[in-house]
């Protein structure tokens, strides 16, 4: 129980993030910004994900998929990092 | 095998984009990226104690309570943030 | 504040394209003489910056639209930019003869450093 609140919250932090960073992204146009955002639209994907693995579908294992989905969050958000920070 | 490397990988990840985090608390002095550099190195951490335990699954309280750790960090980066202005 | 004398338009045409006041007087040059293509050389001699900087963003302008390069070698450039992009051009023009500290204000901006953009975003409330 506390675990899925947990989850959730994590979600919900994640498009919180996704969202600032993409708003700040219309406005100014920077690179880094909309990777940022994609990155943690991403992670509230994996968190998403988690979420159905862990309450919906215990069945199913789905820790590969979600290593994937987080693996390309940070891949986007490196890159972002890497070419548009100076 | 392949869920070990993944796990590795985003390690990794974590790590670089805490460090660069760190380097823009430098540049900046502004604190959101302190609180958020930390966040990514509990992130991190939490993605080695379930690789090396072995954890099949993100129910163990360990691993939730790592997970809650880091995005309050990065709530908490934001509150201050709006506090600050 | 720039933003009270630019208009928001021309702050994001300049914030999207100009990171320098070298890459601004090119583009401004060619814009106030575009009877006749310019060569790299030509450009030089009154930028006076460096000719391999002066070609990048040479080359940048017609990658983006604004210049057009009317023959290779040597290598010739007009301005060619039209419609939105050619007012949004001419006003710049005009205010960077009128007020040039506030254009190269705009150039500089704090908006300008990803880093500092990045921690400003999470602002919740819109700045001014």
């Amino acid at each position: 129980m506390i675990a899925a609140v947990v989850y959730l919250l994590c979600i919900v932090t994640s498009l919180l993030c996704s969202f600032l960073l993409w708003r700040a992204y219309r406005q100014n146009r920077l690179p880094l910004l909309r990777w940022s955002a994609l990155c943690f639209a991403i992670l509230a994907l994996a968190n998403a994900l988690l979420f159905v693995d862990l309450i919906i579908f215990p069945q199913i294992d789905l820790l590969a998929l979600r290593s994937v989905v987080t693996l390309c969050a940070l891949l986007v958000l490196l890159y972002g990092l890497v070419l548009e920070s100076n | 095998m392949l869920n070990a490397f993944l796990a590795g990988a985003i390690s990794m990840g974590y790590l670089t984009a805490a460090l660069f985090f760190l380097r823009f608390w430098k540049s900046t002095r502004d604190r959101l990226f302190f609180f958020f550099s930390a966040a990514f190195v509990i992130l991190m951490v939490e993605r080695i104690i379930c690789e090396v335990l072995a954890i099949k699954t993100e129910w163990v309280p360990l691993i939730y309570s790592l997970r809650l750790g880091a995005f309050i960090l990065i709530l908490a980066a934001i509150v201050d943030k709006n506090r600050r202005h | 504040m720039p933003g009270e004398i630019i208009p928001i338009e021309l702050r994001r045409f300049i914030s999207a394209h100009f990171r320098s006041v070298e890459q601004l007087e090119i583009l401004l040059l060619l814009h106030g003489k575009h009877d006749a293509p310019w060569s790299i050389q030509a450009v030089y001699d009154v930028i006076l910056s460096s000719k391999p900087s002066v070609e990048r963003w040479l080359e940048d302008f017609v990658r983006l639209g604004f210049l057009q390069k009317t023959s290779e070698t040597p290598p010739r450039y007009l301005f060619a930019a039209s419609g939105e992009t050619a007012s949004l051009i001419a006003s710049l023009d005009q205010l960077y003869k009128s007020k040039p500290v506030r254009i190269i204000e705009a150039i500089f901006q704090r908006d300008r450093d990803p880093a500092q953009s990045f921690a400003d975003a999470f602002k919740i409330k819109k700045q001014p």
